[in-house]
């Protein structure tokens, strides 16, 4: 019983360490939480094809991007580690940190023209990414062919604000990133529906992303 | 020994799964530590061992290389559940509802999406009563045991 007891008392003590001297575990963890991810992704037949769907579509996004937007230059990919583990907050933990000159603020891409997020924190060797689906996270945007203006609010649902009343959307309009701290042109998603609230100064509109966070396996750092 | 281990086991796990967002539904995912902890509170009173295990959940959570504020937070809104299953002396069941309800809207407590809120309180409740069920059968192996 006492034996117990002690082995208890050890462990919380162990934790205790783990916990206030985190980094130095942090990066073994995430490799970890990695390791064990692709364990059980080998272990689902529809894994493959749904990391393969969500490559595909990535792929033609960009294709479409480039047809409409300048092209951005290519950087090599980082691995992403994890998710945030709770609602409130999306981030994501990559596998790239200021020893390979990654700054608080550089922008994070899915390929090269879909944006995802921007660095938060940064330490030698991995990178906390705040991403679009944070709740407060915004950014200026444009709307499809006649660029129109609009302000992009984060969210396990993103929605278009302050879209001018006279404005006139399509659905499925290409979103697009506008902001002088990201390169021009990223791709964040294409317009679900637009909401002409009668009475209203602005309109609004929501936007289906185009990527899916629990898909993402690769990032590309603008540095 | 037998219900502390499986414990740590399965936060072990299933808090790893949350880094993945394996269980996520429309993007929305449940916080199955906070759910283990809760049954395994009901059915353990020894707070070295809750202790035990609410530290295991800020390790594997903590999403930053160092000790912020929000680990802090979590950690005692967590103590704070654990010290509320004390004192709610209603039926377990529904008072583990009601612990996990609050616990929800405290870990949320800066970002008011009620949507998001809600959904979320649903999946937990789901889940409570789920690992209800396996940890009172490891329970009652740990009875049979002893017996």
């Amino acid at each position: 019983m006492m034996r117990g007891r002690y082995l208890i008392i050890g462990l919380i003590i162990i934790l205790g360490i783990f916990i206030i001297f985190g980094g130095a575990f942090f990066e073994a963890k995430l490799s970890f939480n990695k390791t064990l991810r692709d364990f059980f992704q080998n272990l689902s037949p529809y894994s493959d094809l749904k990391i393969r769907i969500a490559e595909l579509e990535r792929e033609n996004e960009e294709l479409k991007t480039k047809i409409l937007l300048d092209e951005t230059n290519p950087n090599s990919s980082v691995v992403v580690y994890a998710s945030h583990p709770l609602n409130d907050r999306s981030e994501i933990a990559i596998a790239i940190g200021s020893d390979e000159g990654v700054e608080k603020g550089d922008a994070v891409t899915y390929g090269n023209s879909i944006l995802v997020g921007r660095v938060k924190t940064v330490s030698p060797n991995i990178s906390i990414v705040t991403t679009i689906f944070d709740p407060g996270f915004e950014t200026p945007v444009r709307i499809g062919v006649d660029s129109v203006d609009a302000l992009l609010k984060g969210g396990n649902e993103l929605t278009l604000r302050l879209i001018a009343p006279d404005a006139f959307i399509e659905n499925d309009s290409i979103v697009y990133t506008a902001d002088p701290s990201f390169p021009y042109g990223l791709e964040i998603g294409r317009v679900r529906s637009v909401n002409k609230s009668e009475g209203g100064v602005f309109q609004k509109a929501s936007v289906n992303p185009a990527f899916e966070i629990k898909l993402l396996r690769n990032v590309v750092v603008h540095k | 020994m037998l219900l502390f281990i499986s414990s740590f086991l399965l936060i072990w796990v299933f808090s790893l799964s949350q880094l993945n967002q394996l269980f996520a539904i429309q993007g929305i995912q449940p916080n199955i530590s906070l759910a283990i902890l809760v049954v395994y509170a009901f059915m353990e009173k020894d707070w070295l061992r809750r202790s035990a295990l609410v530290l295991l959940t800020i390790f594997l959570l903590n999403f930053s290389p160092t000790l912020g504020l929000e680990a802090i937070f979590t950690m005692i809104v967590l103590f704070i559940v654990l010290t509320l299953v004390d004192y709610f002396k209603w039926q377990p069941t529904l008072s583990a509802v009601i612990i996990v309800l609050i616990a929800t809207i405290l870990l949320n407590a800066f970002s008011i999406r009620p949507g998001v809120i809600l959904i979320e309180s649903i999946y937990n409740v789901f889940l409570v009563g789920l690992f209800g069920l396996l940890l009172s059968f490891i329970n009652s192996k740990r009875s049979s045991l002893n017996a």
